[in-house]
């Protein structure tokens, strides 16, 4: 094992990794406050990735596509918490879980009608090739990626952070009774947070789709569960601790491949990921503020 | 024509105007629905030229899809679906997976349906006995064979890496594939699998292989993980070195998927799509006018088992009970090339032929695979 | 219930088992219904898991598996027959079962989730490797029927009969247990974990019990599958069933056995019922199945057949109380 392939899984690794974060992110926004788990999260990126694909095949410019299609992710979010969560926002957890799990299912064949059973590539927005860094030839790809969703999540920070709204969120997240007690519309407040994990997600997904070239109807149900296990190892109650755990995710997954061979990546990242959970169990930043006994 | 088919077989007279239906059991939900999507295809470019030359036997065709999602237990149902309208269904066209076979196939062969695979090639199923079954594919024991004798013998290439679907496909492929190169002397130095389309993210197993110093790469995919295999490669610089993958990976979407890295890749393929029959060029044809694709490997066989069905009741007069055993006797010409069959219901005396990779396009080569050393696995 | 019910219950369900199959059209809808009855019994296990004892477990489709690999393999490579096989199976994927459930303990629920699913794509990755045992993604073909004592199933109406009786008795035996005092513990460690323990409650062997029962039963049902579709391999027992079996729980009702039995029916008959050669209808067969199942959760968010449940007054109570006592929030109430 020579140092370059070290460091060539370590890129790797970091860049799916980020994919993961932005997917986790738009998740964890969702779970954190709600404690509900969105089978639907996976789908709703994904048709709104397809939906950029299918406006640049309309000949859309690609950036505006790629945007157009964050859009269409925050509206199906929207669309998704309208019909599958409110109605039953007060029935006991599993019934929500469920009937995301039948909205998902409603997407993903709309999509299937729409576009078909196959992989589809995605343009190659983000040059591939490689480049020399400190005497390592890496490939470039990953290392644009990795940038993108840095600043995408900076971005974020900043407007959780810095704006009013973005302190009402972040209020939310810690303690949802308290915040309504203090004024906070939360009523408002919620589905744009669903509008935003649609919309972050999609970025996520597309840079996955141009990473690995391949968009398909299916990979909404991967990405869900991506991007719950980032969403987990990163811990409950904190924003950035899914940002964090997408990335390690990335990493357990190349660090499973090298050392456990690559018929074991998706059960030794999972396995990684439990061991985690299990000595701490509220995930590696997790706050659980509401949960304290 | 119809007169003559019609004095030919006297108990389709009074009925001649009814429908003949064949029951295609493919995926079309699920993550084959690729396949199932192309049988499909294949399946009415084959109806509408058989009606449009009479139909069967005077009889219209007509074809009615079952989705079994690609699992083996939607295979059973579907399975008990078809055979529980008696004899509604002449025949059955089905199916793609092999496990959905395994699952389908005790269910014919208790109510005597003859069932006409394009699809499976797992070589366990006509180890089986059931006496109702043949299919078009070859099976994965004799393709991996033949993929291994083309690396080693015809491009001297010795130190391998094997990449393959974790399915009932790729891996019955690789352990064939594992005993060949032992066999010819190769040496198989990296290994890498992946989660059928689950798994995209192919870069690690790529470092490794980099890092073995692979002079070949046997590539026992789907055309879309090839061709996704093959631009990551790319990026991470493992080029250069010859590939050779089945013709699961004939498809347009291989080349596509693989961002100009699929160049000079070799592709063994059980029926050559450059072949000068007329017959071959004018579906390939039509194929491509209609859906502005090349017909994958499943439309052709579907397509092929349409056509065999019209032959064998035309020309042979066989009917539901017979019609296995007189396809077995058959020698068929179609889109796919020339069949016969053995008494397992295996096809026999069909060769590979070797495409490459030119210009963005598949092109025949010609070359025949050298099989040396190859008799001492074959003598069973 | 008095003998004379129980008696008369018996009988009807007998007289059930001999008529139904000469009623039903077809051997197609038969093996519909046949499949369902193997469903009922995970779906009652997933029940008993999460509806009785509050745990969500999505890895439900793993113990399935382990029913099904240990019941061919035993009568496959041992020659073992099919009676043991199948007790086995039961009681090797309840171990397993408890096994998992240790760990689970002490994260909270959506954790044990995830544990579950962890579990489930472990046993994945291991029946898709261990090539010597299983067979690798190959699988095993040629599973041996269902015999008993010399006599074997080889129809749809004699598979019915067995699944009949097997579904028949885990429903029976999971009313009995969950209407019984183990029952009664599951549910307040369900509805207040800190509460039961105050009223002395196990939690920790409740909550262990209940995986052992629950996965118990699936396993009971993979060998019901093994030998009736005579095939096992690895992709019968992916997360997506885990799921499947999940939503059969939580749609015929929580809590409640005859809503297990109808999630399972409706959850297998429905599709088929859908099934349908019309292009259109092919590709969003899934779609109509999830906006129905949307519907249904907004119409009934309890299930089919559950109710409406509130914690009984003295455990409400005391739950008040003592979360009064330790500084804790009151817990919302149910509506």
């Amino acid at each position: 094992m020579t140092a370059n392939y070290l460091v060539a899984q370590l890129i790797n690794g970091l860049a799916v990794g980020s994919v993961y974060a932005l997917i986790g992110v738009g998740y964890s926004m969702v779970y954190t406050i709600l404690y509900l788990i969105n089978f639907a999260h996976g789908d709703v990126i994904m048709f709104g990735t397809m939906a950029a694909l299918a406006f640049i095949g309309m000949g859309v410019p690609p950036v505006l596509a790629l945007i157009l299609g964050c859009v269409v992710g925050a509206a199906l979010g929207l669309g998704v918490e309208r019909v599958a969560y409110r109605p039953v926002r007060h029935a006991p957890r599993t019934v929500p879980m469920i009937s995301a799990l039948g909205a998902g299912l409603v997407i993903s064949s709309v999509a299937q009608g729409l576009w078909g059973p196959d992989v589809m590539s995605f343009p190659q927005l983000i040059p591939r090739g490689t480049v020399s860094v400190g005497g390592f030839s890496l490939p470039a790809q990953p290392l644009v990626i990795l940038a993108i969703a840095g600043v995408l999540v900076g971005v974020a920070s900043l407007l959780l952070e810095r704006t009013r709204w973005g302190r009402a969120t972040r209020c939310v997240c810690q303690d949802l009774v308290a915040a309504e007690l203090m004024g906070i519309p939360v009523n408002r407040l919620i589905p744009a947070i669903y509008a935003i994990g649609g919309l972050i997600g999609v970025a996520g997904c597309s840079l996955f789709a141009m990473y690995f070239n391949a968009v398909w109807v299916q990979m909404g149900a991967l990405a869900t569960t991506k991007a719950w296990a980032a969403a987990m190892l990163g811990g409950v109650g904190n924003f950035y601790g899914a940002f964090v755990g997408g990335l390690l995710l990335g990493l357990a997954e190349a660090a499973a491949v090298v050392f456990a061979g690559s018929l074991f990546k998706d059960g030794a990242s999972l396995v990684i990921i439990v061991a985690v959970l299990l000595l701490r169990p509220n995930g590696l930043f997790g706050t659980a503020a509401t949960q304290r006994s | 024509m119809a007169a003559a088919a019609a004095s030919a077989m006297p108990y389709v007279g009074a009925r001649a105007a009814e429908p003949l239906l064949i029951a295609i059991a493919t995926p079309l939900t699920g993550s084959s629905g690729a396949m199932g999507l192309n049988g499909n295809r294949g399946a009415e470019i084959a109806t509408a030229a058989i009606n449009a030359a009479g139909g069967i036997g005077g009889r219209p065709l007509k074809f009615e899809l079952f989705d079994d999602r690609g699992t083996p237990q939607d295979a059973a149902t579907v399975a008990q679906r078809i055979v529980g309208d008696e004899d509604k269904y002449f025949a059955v066209c089905g199916h793609v997976n092999s496990s959905s076979t395994l699952a389908a196939m005790p269910i014919y062969a208790d109510a005597g349906t003859p069932v006409l695979c394009p699809s499976s090639s797992n070589p366990s199923i006509t180890e089986q006995g059931w006496k109702n079954f043949i299919r078009l594919t070859g099976r994965d024991d004799y393709g991996a064979q033949e993929y291994s004798g083309f690396m080693i013998n015809n491009l001297k290439k010795k130190k391998l890496g094997i990449f393959f679907v974790n399915n009932d496909f790729g891996r019955g492929l690789r352990n064939e594939v594992v005993k060949a190169v032992n066999v010819l002397q190769g040496q198989l130095v990296a290994e890498g699998t992946f989660t059928p389309n689950v798994d995209r993210d192919f870069q690690p197993v790529i470092a490794q292989m980099k890092a073995a110093g692979v002079e070949g790469v046997m590539l026992m995919t789907e055309y879309t993980e090839g061709g996704l295999f093959l631009a990551q490669a790319k990026d991470a610089g493992l080029t250069g070195i010859p590939v050779v993958g089945p013709d699961s990976n004939l498809y347009d979407k291989y080349i596509e998927l693989a961002l100009g890295n699929a160049e000079g890749s070799y592709i063994l393929a059980a029926y050559d799509p450059f072949s000068d029959s007329k017959l071959t060029q004018s579906f390939l044809a039509a194929y491509r006018a209609k859906y502005n694709s090349l017909a994958s490997q499943v439309a052709v066989f579907t397509h092929d088992i349409l056509w065999i069905v019209k032959e064998a009741v035309e020309k042979h007069g066989a009917t539901r009970a017979t019609l296995i055993d007189t396809v077995k006797a058959m020698n068929f010409t179609g889109v796919g090339g020339a069949y016969a069959w053995t008494a397992k219901g295996d096809t026999k005396n069909r060769t590979h032929f070797v495409l490459q990779v030119k210009g963005g396009q598949f092109v025949s080569t010609g070359v025949k695979i050298d099989e040396t050393g190859l008799e001492a696995l074959r003598k069973a | 219930m008095s003998a004379a019910r129980a008696a008369a219950g018996v009988l009807l369900f007998a007289a059930l088992l001999i008529w139904l199959p000469q009623a039903v059209p077809g051997r197609y809808w038969l093996h519909v219904i046949n499949l369902s009855l193997i469903y009922v019994p995970l779906a009652i296990g997933a029940n008993v898991i999460t509806g009785y004892c509050g745990m969500v477990s999505m890895g439900q489709a793993a113990f399935f598996g382990i029913g099904a690999y240990t019941s061919a393999l035993l009568t496959m490579r041992l020659g073992v027959p099919w009676l043991g096989a199948f007790a086995a199976s039961g009681v090797l994927a309840g171990a397993a079962g408890m096994l998992v459930s240790l760990p689970c303990l002490r994260v909270r629920s959506d954790f044990l989730s995830l544990i579950t699913i962890a579990f489930n794509q472990m046993f994945l990755v291991i029946t898709n490797a261990w090539m010597d045992l299983t067979r690798g993604p190959m699988g095993l073909p040629q599973v041996p029927r269902i015999a008993l004592f010399g006599w074997e199933a080889r129809t749809e109406a004699d598979i019915f009969r067995v699944t009949g009786v097997v579904a028949g008795l885990c429903a029976w035996a999971a009313w009995r247990i969950t209407s019984g005092p183990v029952g009664r513990a599951w549910e307040m460690i369900r509805d207040d974990e800190v509460a039961a323990r105050a009223l002395g409650v196990d939690v920790v062997w409740g909550k262990v019990r209940a995986f052992g029962a629950g996965c118990f039963m699936a396993g009971l049902a993979g060998s019901l599958l093994a030998h009736s579709l005579r095939l096992v391999v690895p992709d019968e027992f992916v997360l997506e069933q885990s799921l499947i079996i999940m939503q059969m729980a939580i749609l015929g009702g929580l809590a409640t056995i005859p809503g297990s039995v109808l999630g399972a029916v409706l959850m297998i008959g429905l599709p088929e019922a859908l099934r349908s050669s019309e292009p259109w209808l092919m590709t969003y067969r899934p779609g109509i199945f999830g906006a129905l199942l949307v519907g249904v959760m907004i119409w009934r968010p309890q299930g089919l057949l559950g109710a409406r449940r509130a914690a009984p007054p003295v455990l409400q109570s005391l739950s008040d109380g003592l979360r009064r006592a330790l500084r804790l929030r009151p817990l919302a109430k149910v509506p």
